[in-house]
């Protein structure tokens, strides 16, 4: 790869980095994202989740080639529906308005629904949480492109976190399906349409992010820098492996919940994004 | 100082710090518009590419000594000719049309329809030695070429620089790496349509090349389903592709050009994929041309039998030519052998004057006079 051209790639991760580290700076913290990034925000394990939480949830994410770019700005809710000796049972749903710039010129409109059942088990103590849910993406996009941009993909997951001391640990594994129909985006030819992808999949995927932080405390609450990784494995002929990793900041603050993450690709091959930034708010009324 | 002397010393005073060392090609591609792949036992060098530039030129390599590759491949015509049907060394007519060369390094298959001609350096061998199934051969004694090229010491000079390890030069093997590489540099990522696609340059097309795009890429004309990718054609294969489906064989396509006799045939001597493999399915097959500076290239069609896009459009739109009298009379529309994607359309004459306006779009003009690809006579 030409010098110029590795330049122009490291200047535009540390670009990512950067606006990710003013926004921490100007509002506080965070975390992330489609798939993986809606999971509810991560067990904190001696702490009792409100009964209500508004959530938002605005992701920018550059295209692989470059210059396109889509912006989605979730708004939803997630609350506890029951709660007994057999854990608590949450649920959420969120709905993105979408706005992008491809080479066909600005669009802005619905993007994909997302709705979650998510059941935190009565297991570990004040040191662990672990929960599983399904997550369920739902076709209400208004865009229409070659390829059906309205999918049903059910993701079905696992996730933990641990405190110990200052370290707190997570991690989540899912299982992406796409329902009904073939959803399978062309990475090596498809990358290159004028028209930009929005979140592309394939029909059947692994998905695991691991993270790590350290817990610091802030006033009456705290703040948790730390670093995850994103690894999905894409099955079936010619799957790829895609590897992200993803710097971010978390802010716990009585009712607040906050998480600014950015997000690299570490792989050359089959990106679905250049770069990405997201914010994750949580508020309990 | 002639133009050979020119260049002959420019290379000598880059190799004058290292010795025997090599300037690897940069390739000037914009952000995230993938690199060529390139063979691992001939890497793209500055050297090379100045070795295939004069040897793309050099008439010497026709037994006749008045053909060189520009003479069917001419820069300022996008590498093609102009002709319909190309011109053989020896003044007969090849059955098929000269295919430009413009981003020739991403193509997964070379020529028309030969499944199995996979690289540049077999292509070149074909042409220059070969009689099948590229049927260009320049000369037939590949030791009568290599003796002429060594009575000149200025391209001795270039082989011994794009090749310092191999003892014996020249050789045929340092021909054909020479000219591979130097159509591998031939690589347009700076048309209109670049700059918008990859640049970000949301102003590089007008209104009407940009609805023009949109026809293009819509499910009504088809057009992206075979001509699609950043070289606008289903061939292509490049750097970070990591083999799998990009590097397969494209699809080779019955665009329903001919239909001679109700089942589908194609004129004896422009069968397509069928006269390389047999089977009755591969009839009228051909591969999907790149698009790049396309409106630059005509005649089109494999046969130079179109002889403008207007043409090409009124063909697609049709979903197949009929042609009514004559050895080649009969309905490509009905010809049980076409492509799903040759399905027909309707065109205004304003929406055809965009999908025109798109395709001029992929031109790359600077490409086209670009002096490190042109002839070394020029500089005189």
């Amino acid at each position: 790869m030409p010098q110029r051209r590795r330049l122009q790639r490291g200047l535009r991760a540390l670009s990512a980095l950067a606006a990710a580290a003013a926004l921490a700076l100007a509002a506080g913290p965070a975390r992330a994202s489609c798939g993986l990034d809606l999971c509810p925000l991560d067990a904190a394990p001696d702490h009792r989740e409100p009964g209500l939480r508004l959530l938002s949830q605005t992701r920018h994410t550059a295209a692989p080639d470059g210059a396109s770019w889509y912006l989605e700005s979730f708004v939803g809710a997630e609350g506890r529906l029951v709660e007994g000796a057999a854990g608590e049972l949450r649920l959420s749903g969120s709905l993105p308005v979408l706005w992008l710039r491809d080479a066909f010129g600005p669009w802005v409109g619905l993007g994909n629904a997302v709705a979650l059942v998510d059941h935190r088990l009565p297991l570990g103590g004040e040191a662990v949480a672990l929960a599983l849910g399904t997550q369920l993406e739902l076709p209400s996009t208004t865009r229409e492109t070659h390829d059906d941009a309205g999918h049903t993909v059910l993701l079905p997951y696992l996730r933990a976190s641990a405190a110990q001391g200052r370290l707190v640990a997570r991690g989540r594994l899912g299982w992406a399906r796409t329902l009904g129909r073939s959803a399978d985006h062309d990475h090596a030819a498809g990358a290159f349409l004028p028209q930009v992808e929005v979140n592309p999949h394939s029909d059947s995927e692994v998905q695991a992010r691991l993270g790590l932080g350290t817990s610091l405390p802030l006033g009456a609450g705290r703040l948790v820098p730390g670093v995850d990784v994103e690894l999905i494995e894409e099955l079936g002929e010619d799957g790829a492996f895609l590897p992200s990793l993803g710097p971010g900041l978390d802010l716990h603050a009585g009712p607040l919940r906050a998480r600014l993450q950015a997000w690299l690709p570490l792989s050359p091959v089959a990106r679905r994004f250049d770069h990405r930034v997201s914010l994750v708010l949580g508020l309990a009324p | 100082m002639s133009p050979r002397w020119s260049l002959a010393a420019t290379l000598l005073a880059a190799a004058c710090g290292t010795p025997g060392s090599q300037t690897p090609w940069e390739w000037d591609l914009p952000l995230n518009f993938p690199e060529p792949e390139v063979p691992a036992d001939n890497p793209v060098t500055v050297e090379k590419v100045a070795l295939g530039r004069l040897l793309f030129h050099d008439t010497r390599l026709s037994d006749a000594g008045d053909t060189s590759c520009a003479s069917c491949h001419q820069q300022a015509l996008a590498w093609t000719d102009g002709r319909a049907r190309a011109l053989r060394p020896d003044g007969t007519e090849h059955p098929r049309g000269t295919m430009s060369l413009v981003n020739v390094a991403y193509a997964t298959r070379l020529g028309r329809a030969d499944p199995d001609l996979d690289s540049l350096e077999a292509h070149a061998h074909a042409h220059l030695f070969g009689g099948s199934p590229v049927d260009v051969g320049m000369a037939e004694d590949p030791a009568a070429v290599l003796d002429r090229l060594a009575e000149d010491p200025v391209l001795l000079d270039a082989f011994a620089l794009a090749f310092p390890d191999e003892p014996e030069l020249p050789s045929a093997e340092a021909l054909v790496g020479g000219l591979a590489s130097f159509q591998r540099a031939l690589v347009s990522a700076d048309s209109p349509y670049d700059r918008l696609r990859f640049g970000g340059d949301w102003d590089a097309l007008d209104a009407q090349a940009l609805d023009g795009m949109e026809l293009f890429f819509s499910e009504e004309l088809e057009c992206f389903h075979c001509h699609g990718g950043p070289n606008f054609t289903d061939s292509f294969v490049h750097a970070d592709a990591g083999g799998g489906d990009a590097a397969a064989p494209p699809d080779f396509h019955n665009t329903g050009l001919y239909n001679l006799d109700g089942a589908g045939a194609y004129p004896a001597d422009n069968t397509g994929t069928f006269a390389v493999t047999g089977a009755a399915g591969d009839m009228g097959r051909h591969k999907a041309p790149s698009l790049r500076s396309i409106s630059l290239t005509g005649p089109y069609m494999h046969d130079g039998s179109v002889a403008d896009l207007d043409g090409v459009l009124d063909h697609y739109a049709a979903g197949g030519r009929t042609i009514s009298s004559g050895e080649h009379a009969g309905d490509g529309s009905t010809s049980p052998l076409k492509s799903e994607y040759v399905a027909g359309f309707s065109l205004s004459d304003t929406e055809r004057a965009e999908l025109l306006a798109f395709l001029d779009s992929l031109a790359d003009p600077a490409l086209l006079t670009d002096p490190r690809f042109g002839d070394p006579a020029s500089e005189q």
